[in-house]
């Protein structure tokens, strides 16, 4: 099976832009591009906050505001930050990668109801272990 | 800076093999639903604001981290209550968010904007068309333009505000021009 990184349909790369925003697949398969499309259908508000999120963290280093990116509470899986939907339940769980290209490279998503923590620190933990992946294979 | 990895099939946790299984597979219609949806979002006059307000909020809040300023001292600097800032940087709709404000803000922490006017670029321009699954897309430039509008107050009365936008589009328009 093959990791690839895919655009997000729709979000282009602006040349001021730090950061170019990715979304993870294994073959055909890409939760991210998935979940959003879902999101846009069911969730419009929280769609366009997560796309509002992604633009901000492209365009900055480092993002300031934890109401738009986060960074994962638990030391297990360091480097592992999430898109926030202000005052929603969307999110989606990404890291940064720095070699030729600048990415932010989106893994999986998640939306937060009901016994939610565990939920997170799963998909958390999913990002973590894709995180692993797709570094050891760039060494 | 490899973009397509090869790992073994059972590289993958149990928990993260369910959820590829789960997903189905994209298709290029999926995909330029996405694209449309994703560029209809951009275009949104809201939506622009929005954003504009959020990159401004997070320069300052990045001016803020490098001066080690907190938010009780900036307001003290800005002779403003600390609600006001706290609203201002949590975006919130009901503050005050106008290009004196943004300015004002701006030249506290050392920084000026600047801002550049451009027509909207048409649908076409705007890449609303085929998306090929693999097909990397043209870098984008953005634009700033003012837009007046008139917002009815409370009072009844129409009054003209100055909103700061910004929207984006692809440089397809600018390559047209050239």
């Amino acid at each position: 099976m093959k990791l690839i990184l895919r655009q997000i349909p729709g979000l282009v790369d602006e040349p001021s832009s730090v950061w170019k925003v990715r979304a993870l697949a294994i073959d055909d398969k890409c939760p991210v591009i998935e979940e959003l499309l879902k999101w846009k259908q069911s969730e419009p508000a929280e769609f366009n906050k997560i796309l509002k999120a992604m633009k901000v963290a492209a365009a900055t280093r480092q993002v300031r505001d934890p109401k738009k990116v986060k960074a994962c509470a638990n030391p297990a899986y360091k480097g592992t930050y999430e898109f926030r939907a202000h005052k929603g339940q969307a999110r989606v769980m990404f890291f940064y990668h720095e070699e030729e290209e600048s990415l932010i490279v989106c893994t999986v998503p998640f939306f937060g109801k009901g016994g939610s923590a565990q939920k997170q620190d799963t998909a958390f933990k999913q990002c973590h272990e894709l995180k692993t992946h797709f570094e050891k294979a760039q060494q | 800076m490899k973009t397509e990895i090869e790992i073994p099939d059972d590289a993958l946790s149990d928990e993260l093999k369910a959820l590829f299984d789960s997903t189905p597979a994209l298709t290029v219609e999926k995909e330029k639903e996405l694209a449309d949806a994703v560029r209809t979002a951009q275009q949104d006059p809201i939506f622009q604001a929005e954003l504009m307000k959020a990159r401004v909020v997070e320069a300052v809040l990045e001016e803020m981290d490098t001066q080690q300023l907190n938010r009780n001292q900036l307001a003290k600097k800005w002779n403003k209550s600390r609600q006001y800032v706290g609203r201002i940087l949590d975006e919130n709709r009901k503050a005050n968010f106008t290009l004196e404000t943004v300015s004002e803000l701006l030249h506290l922490v050392g920084k000026r904007m600047e801002i550049q006017i451009r027509d909207l670029a048409p649908a076409s321009a705007c890449g609303t068309g085929e998306v090929h699954l693999t097909e990397p897309l043209a870098p984008t430039c953005q634009q700033i333009f003012w837009l007046n509008h008139a917002s009815r107050a409370k009072s009844g009365t129409v009054n003209l505000k100055t909103n700061l936008q910004m929207a984006e589009h692809d440089n397809e328009r600018e390559a047209l021009t050239a």
